[in-house]
């Protein structure tokens, strides 16, 4: 991989074959977390974000670093109140990918990487019992990521329900984190998201499958065995 | 007097006591927090967090992004703009290092920053004629570095400048001194040697000799990185051994 030139067209199809036959040949079905890895970090350095995140999204535990960083030099380019955009281009992918490990990692380098970098940026320091948090009262949406990645640990909906109000009128701002959050709270609360039926399509499956299935929720609430990798 | 000092009296309760409630009456992002948290820790954790899914098992529908972002994301080396990895040299002179068994010392000045683990172990290998890596081990800051990782991703968020010289561990597990010697003294011999080093005796042949003894109390104290503590537990380890 690495032999190809930066701007090679091809490198792109290459990279996405190599990892399909990963996923078909190997023990992984989604591809090779240490390809993903490499395909990822060298997608990073040349400047191809979406391409990085699209790999480093399902690598290896060393992938959360290399993401966050990716994503803070991508804010470092933008307004300073947009932190949290860029944050959460690594934080939803691992939660969606049932990887909060990665997810608190690429959440704690992100935010380090902002109170080092700017001194300037006032940060308050919230604990209770079992959580501690750093709040940046001028960056909300920061703080609802932070308070998602402890929330989605408890799993109990009105948590989710409770951040959900409160930060109603900044998400909707945004306007690109509706889909990722549905899915957060079906995947770990257990809100099931409205699916907006096709008419035809519902009647049909009622008379041939004897009524419509139900969606299963992809839940998370039975932890199997963390991956050692 | 009166409203001055019942101004001071103000300030200093509104320093110390800062508003829940915005003026729109929403909560401040520090009492949301605080309160958010306390209703956090009545829940039963669920999930740790460091919990992830086996790869092996979930199958996903390939990794969730978000959509595009307005700003394109400049990649500093192409517009000219200050970066790190612009300022970073791309070569380094790197120097692999065995304290014991074998004593090794390869330096290996402007070494790509691309140039992987495996890379190292290989030339390590050749160098002291072994077959294969496996038994190489490349260590960096005296933790193993995996096979993949580039001298990039181990140096990491260091500063390097040019010229610079960094030094790697090199271990060889299993390594014997004897079959060194003799492969120094004939190179007739050598191939035959090397036959040793790959196969070698097996069993209580291994732990009847004292290179294995050797070997185990080497690792140990590079491992603990305390020669008081490593010698504990190797004694223990072969009294344990030779009383069975």
């Amino acid at each position: 991989m690495g032999a190809f030139p930066p701007s090679e067209p091809t490198k792109k199809r290459f990279v996405s074959e190599m990892v399909a036959w990963s996923g078909k040949a190997g023990e992984y079905p989604n591809g090779d977390p240490e390809l993903h890895h490499v395909a990822g970090s060298l997608f990073a350095e040349e400047g191809e974000p979406y391409e990085a995140e699209r790999h480093l999204a399902l690598g290896t535990k060393d992938s959360a670093e290399q993401l966050a960083k990716v994503e803070y030099e991508w804010y470092a380019q933008d307004e300073s109140y947009t932190a949290a955009l860029y944050a959460a281009r690594a934080v939803f992918p691992y939660l969606l990918t049932s990887n909060l490990r990665s997810a608190n990692k690429a959440y704690l380098i992100f935010t380090s990487r902002l109170s080092s970098s700017s001194k300037s940026l006032s940060v308050q320091e919230v604990s209770s019992t079992s959580s501690d948090m750093r709040v940046y009262p001028s960056l909300p949406l920061l703080n609802f990521l932070g308070l998602l990645l402890l929330a989605v640990q408890r799993g109990s909906p009105d948590l989710y329900k409770q951040l959900a109000k409160h930060y109603a009128p900044y998400v909707k701002e945004v306007g690109t984190w509706d889909d990722a959050l549905a899915q957060i709270g079906e995947m770990y609360f257990g809100i099931r998201i409205p699916r907006p039926g096709n008419p035809l399509m519902d009647m049909l499956g009622g008379m041939m499958f004897g009524g419509s299935p139900k969606p299963k929720p992809k839940k998370v609430d039975a932890p199997v065995p963390p991956a050692v990798d | 007097m009166q409203s001055e000092h019942h101004e001071t009296l103000f300030s200093i309760f509104s320093r110390t006591h800062p508003p829940d409630y915005l003026p729109n009456g929403r909560m401040t992002e520090l009492s949301f927090a605080k309160t958010f948290l306390s209703s956090l820790d009545s829940r039963p954790l669920k999930l740790q967090p460091d919990y992830t899914a086996n790869p092996k098992i979930v199958e996903l529908n390939g990794p969730y992004t978000l959509p595009k972002m307005p700003t394109p994301f400049k990649r500093a080396t192409s517009s000219g703009l200050l970066d790190e990895a612009a300022q970073k040299p791309s070569a380094i002179n790197v120097t692999l290092k065995s304290s014991r068994n074998p004593v090794l010392s390869l330096s290996l000045p402007s070494t790509d920053l691309g140039t992987t683990v495996l890379d190292f172990k290989q030339k390590v290998a050749s160098d002291v004629k072994l077959e294969g890596t496996e038994k190489v081990r490349v260590l960096y800051n005296k933790k193993p570095a995996g096979d993949l990782k580039t001298l990039k991703e181990l140096v990491g968020d260091e500063s390097l400048e040019a010229g610079q010289e960094i030094e790697l561990g090199v271990m060889i597990m299993g390594y014997r001194d004897a079959d060194a010697a003799k492969t120094e003294d004939s190179t007739t011999k050598g191939t035959k040697c090397e036959t040793t080093v790959a196969q070698g005796p097996s069993g209580e042949e291994v732990l009847g000799g004292e290179e294995f003894w050797a070997d185990l109390k080497g690792f140990l104290v590079q491992r603990i990185r305390d020669e008081k503590k490593a010698k504990e537990v190797f004694d223990s380890f072969r009294g344990c051994w030779e009383q069975r």
